[in-house]
């Protein structure tokens, strides 16, 4: 706890104020105290009212004093002990076969703890999507078992309100937004004064609440992405299932959800386990514990696994220089070039990568950007 | 609370909706609270506008049109309805959900139905609760006798005044056949053909005569105005001629006051005339004619004084085929809600919103395709099953035993459902379609003993059989109860299973 208050101190010194809203509303939850909530959430309100005052440059002094007080207030609280990560899923030799489709997925096994996140990444046709949707309980396996530990003689039904699965194409939502979050909580248990706090929460948790009594069409697919997502949360669901969620989401709001999806997964009020597919390899490899590589049906790569018997160093640069100044520069060391267009790719089994860097620095080679993607998923996605 | 603006919904509905939205989110979904709160609405408002809308109870009720006018309101109600229905549902979003819950479900989406259904009655009743206060059975009855009475008084030398005889052989039809056909009593014994009694009882008993069974016998007896008993077989009816001119069209069900008939007429005014002042008695006419003509009613006034016959001469005189049309209106309109009316009346609203309540149910719980090709199955199934009986000569009991077989398909791929694997569309059409026929089984079985009985007595299988109207009423009655009961027992236990199963598979 003191830990926490401690970070969210240094974020409003910062003034990283947006993320020590969050961290805030994350902290009041896991308390488990209802009306330290409720001030947290009314402390974010005024803080997103400054926000949209364009006359206003930064928040006024009296927001931080207020944070600081409130922070002490939390400071007496002991909060929830959180819990030790348990087992929800263990799929064992999931493979899948398409009738009338050359494409098979290959046996995968993956256990699914309390508090983590798994990234599946792959170029698209390559598996994520079925490997994901057979987790969720919508593709019939051909081989192999998935068992949810912490349900007992479960029926298909129970399975499907324990993961939620939420698809690429988000399926439309009817009525006002608002009254769907609150259906998404009372269909889930969460029902009277709980059910305005937990939907309050959310809404301000995923900075939604001026768009709260919008419809479906009035909202961009972004918001959508972000309002499936408090939907879902609500449901209180045990393993979140997310289908490329960053997809619509611009490189602010990526970074946003990932975290926050992070932070949640790692929640003591509500832990869970969160597995996720997408195209943004550094971003999910930052707060994934697990990434997985899919490539033609099978797992090429996993991280914390697979990445141990990795040999060498694997760099990304990009450069205006051309090809014959960098094979000029990198002459004396042995390293295989690859270019794809955009990055070149540069491998060595007996160089690192600052030896590699440097060389090219002082060759005169001019880097606008370089990358160590040794134990990045991204490195099978140039060969 | 939900910032959503609705017309006409005050503070306390919002409330409720509120209060539903996050405690007891089956029972918001069906959204039965609204369809109850502007039900009512609409429905006084329609009550209101039926009360004020000029209505003469004497003429022929417009409330056919009313219904159908209501019955396009009613249709764009449950449109409205179902539109703010399927946007929400527990099931589908794998929610926190019970058994009991599917036949709370249900109730719901019956309640609302039922409110929506209930609309086309609203103008009736209204029709009828006009009537009632306008004209008492009591009031209707005096002066219907009245008006006869008068008009027996004031045309007496136009009328008829001998009875007319039928002079009858009764036989004995207890056997049930004419070959078997005796005449009662000792005086002519007749075993062999109805030709050859009749030759036989013709030459015995002229001029006039026909033979009647016991059964018409006893039927007529019982309504005859007179009958002389010549010997045990031969009898003679006699029968008053008609002096209602103003017919009753069934006040005697309800008045306390005693119709006059014919008999009575004829005892009271015509056998013992005495002549009366006539201007007293013309203007106690006038006065109920003018109570009772209408003036949009058909007179049929064809006299004229060459065509002279005497019911038309009463009809041009009194305006009788008029104030006859207006009372019958009014005891139509009076009586629209009376017991024999009233069970087909709940009949109809029952079934439609049954109907409707269950595609509703099944189109929640299964997917748009299962649910659109499982009309198609019936639908094609049905077709399939009238051309094979129509090839086959096939008779109701071929009907009803392909209704068992197709039953007892349809359930075997229901139960089919808890062994597949993934979801499997002949489950979810077989589901539908066993939901749909569940309700009409003990109705189908009931009719399929009543036909196998009609059928024993046709064949002389069983011709001691008596075919009871009334108990096979009473009997389709308890059957549709019982179809009912187990109905509602089957949606939290076999319904709620099925869909629960099936709806959570994997699609592939």
């Amino acid at each position: 706890m003191q830990h926490r208050i401690e970070e969210i101190k240094s974020y409003i010194n910062h003034n990283d104020n947006s993320l020590a809203v969050r961290r805030m509303l994350d902290l009041c939850l896991d308390t488990g105290d209802e009306s330290l909530l409720i001030d947290a959430i009314q402390w974010s309100r005024e803080f997103h009212a400054f926000q949209k005052n364009v006359s206003m440059e930064t928040v006024p002094a009296d927001f931080q004093e207020k944070a600081f007080v409130f922070l002490n207030k939390l400071n007496g609280q002991h909060g929830n002990a959180r819990q030790a990560p348990q087992i929800l899923v263990r799929a064992n030799k999931v493979s899948k076969r398409y009738s009338g489709s050359n494409f098979s997925l290959h046996p995968i096994s993956i256990d699914i703890k309390t508090s983590d996140v798994v990234g599946v990444v792959g170029e698209n046709g390559n598996g994520k999507t079925t490997l994901l949707r057979c987790l969720a309980g919508q593709l019939a396996l051909d081989e192999g078992g998935i068992t949810f530990e912490k349900l007992s003689n479960p029926d298909q039904y129970d399975i499907k309100h324990h993961v939620a699965f939420i698809p690429q194409r988000i399926p439309r939502w009817y009525g006002l937004l608002r009254d769907n979050l609150h259906f998404s909580a009372s269909l889930s248990g969460i029902t009277g004064k709980q059910n305005e706090l937990m939907v309050d929460f959310m809404l301000e948790r995923l900075n939604l609440s001026d768009y709260a009594n919008l419809t479906w069409d009035k909202i961009s697919s972004g918001y959508r992405t972000r309002f499936e997502i408090a939907r879902v949360l609500l449901q209180k669901p045990s393993i979140l299932i997310l289908d490329e969620p960053l997809a619509n989401l611009d490189i602010n709001a990526q970074q946003t959800i990932l975290t926050d999806l992070r932070h949640m997964a790692k929640s003591v009020y509500h832990p869970m386990g969160i597995i996720l597919s997408s195209q943004q390899l550094h971003e999910v490899e930052k707060i994934a514990d697990t990434v997985l590589l899919i490539k033609k049906g099978q797992c090429l790569f996993r991280t914390g696994e697979t990445e141990q018997e990795i040999e060498g160093v694997v760099l990304e640069i990009e450069t205006l220089a051309s090809r014959e100044e960098i094979n000029a520069a990198l002459l004396s060391m042995q390293v295989e070039i690859h270019f794809n267009g955009g990055f070149y790719t540069l491998l060595s089994s007996n160089h690192s990568a600052e030896e590699l860097l440097k060389t090219l620095l002082n060759s005169s080679v001019k880097l606008s950007y370089f990358r160590d993607i040794t134990h990045s998923t991204k490195r099978y996605f140039n060969s | 609370m939900s910032t959503q603006k609705r017309l006409f919904c005050p503070a306390f509905i919002n409330r409720i909706d509120d209060y539903l939205l996050k405690n007891a989110p089956e029972i918001w979904s069906a959204r039965t609270h609204l369809v109850l709160y502007y039900g009512l609405i609409f429905m006084s408002v329609l009550a209101f506008l039926s009360f004020i809308v000029p209505d003469d109870p004497r003429s022929n009720s417009g409330v056919a049109f009313w219904i159908v006018f209501v019955s396009l309101i009613s249709i764009i109600g449950l449109v409205l309805w179902l539109m703010f229905l399927l946007r929400f549902n527990v099931f589908k979003r794998y929610g926190l959900t019970s058994a009991s819950n599917r036949l709370r479900t249900w109730l719901l989406y019956f309640t609302s139905v039922g409110i929506l259904v209930f609309f086309c009655y609203v103008p009736p009743i209204v029709e009828t609760i006009r009537a009632n206060s306008a004209y008492s059975d009591n009031e209707l009855a005096v002066d219907l006798n009245k008006m006869n009475s008068l008009i027996c008084q004031l045309s007496y030398d136009s009328l008829p005044h001998d009875w007319s005889n039928d002079t009858v052989i009764v036989v004995n039809s207890t056997e049930g056949r004419y070959e078997n056909v005796e005449v009662i009593g000792d005086v002519e014994e007749v075993t062999t053909s109805a030709a050859v009694m009749i030759d036989s009882a013709v030459s015995n008993y002229k001029p006039a005569f026909r033979l009647m069974d016991t059964t018409e016998f006893t039927s007529k007896k019982l309504g005859c105005d007179s009958l002389l008993k010549l010997n045990d077989s031969v009898y003679v009816f006699s029968e008053c001629p008609s002096y209602e001119f103003i017919t009753d069209p069934g006040l005697s069900n309800y008045s306390d006051v005693k119709m006059l008939s014919s008999r009575d007429l004829y005892y009271q005014i015509i056998q013992h005339y005495t002549k009366k002042e006539v201007s007293p008695l013309v203007q106690e006419m006038e006065v109920l004619t003018k109570k009772y003509k209408y003036y949009s009613n058909e007179d049929y006034n064809y006299y004229t004084e060459t065509e002279y016959n005497n019911g038309n001469y009463i009809q041009a005189r009194f305006f009788t085929d008029n104030i006859t049309r207006s009372i019958e209106n009014i005891y139509e309109r009076k009586h629209s809600f009376a017991p024999n009316q009233l069970e087909w009346q709940i009949r109809v609203w029952f079934y439609i919103t049954f109907c409707i309540s269950l595609l509703v149910f099944n189109f929640r719980h299964s997917t748009k395709k299962a649910f659109f090709l499982s009309i198609l199955t019936s639908v094609l199934l049905s077709i399939l099953t009238g051309l094979i009986l129509a090839f086959s000569s096939g008779n109701e009991s071929s009907m009803f035993g392909s209704y068992l077989f197709y039953f007892a398909l349809f359930a075997f791929f229901s139960f089919g459902t808890f062994q597949n694997k993934t979801r499997n569309i002949v489950s979810g059409i077989s589901i539908n379609i066993f939901s749909w026929m569940l309700y009409f089984l003990p109705l189908l079985l009931t009719s399929m003993y009543y036909e196998g009985q009609q059928s024993a007595y046709n064949e002389l299988v069983n011709p001691d059989y008596s075919f009871d109207y009334e108990t096979m009423k009473l009997h389709l009655f308890y059957a549709e109860i019982i179809g009912l009961i187990i109905f509602i027992i089957a949606i939290p236990t076999l319904l709620h299973r099925f869909y629960r199963r099936w709806y959570a598979l994997p699609e592939e």
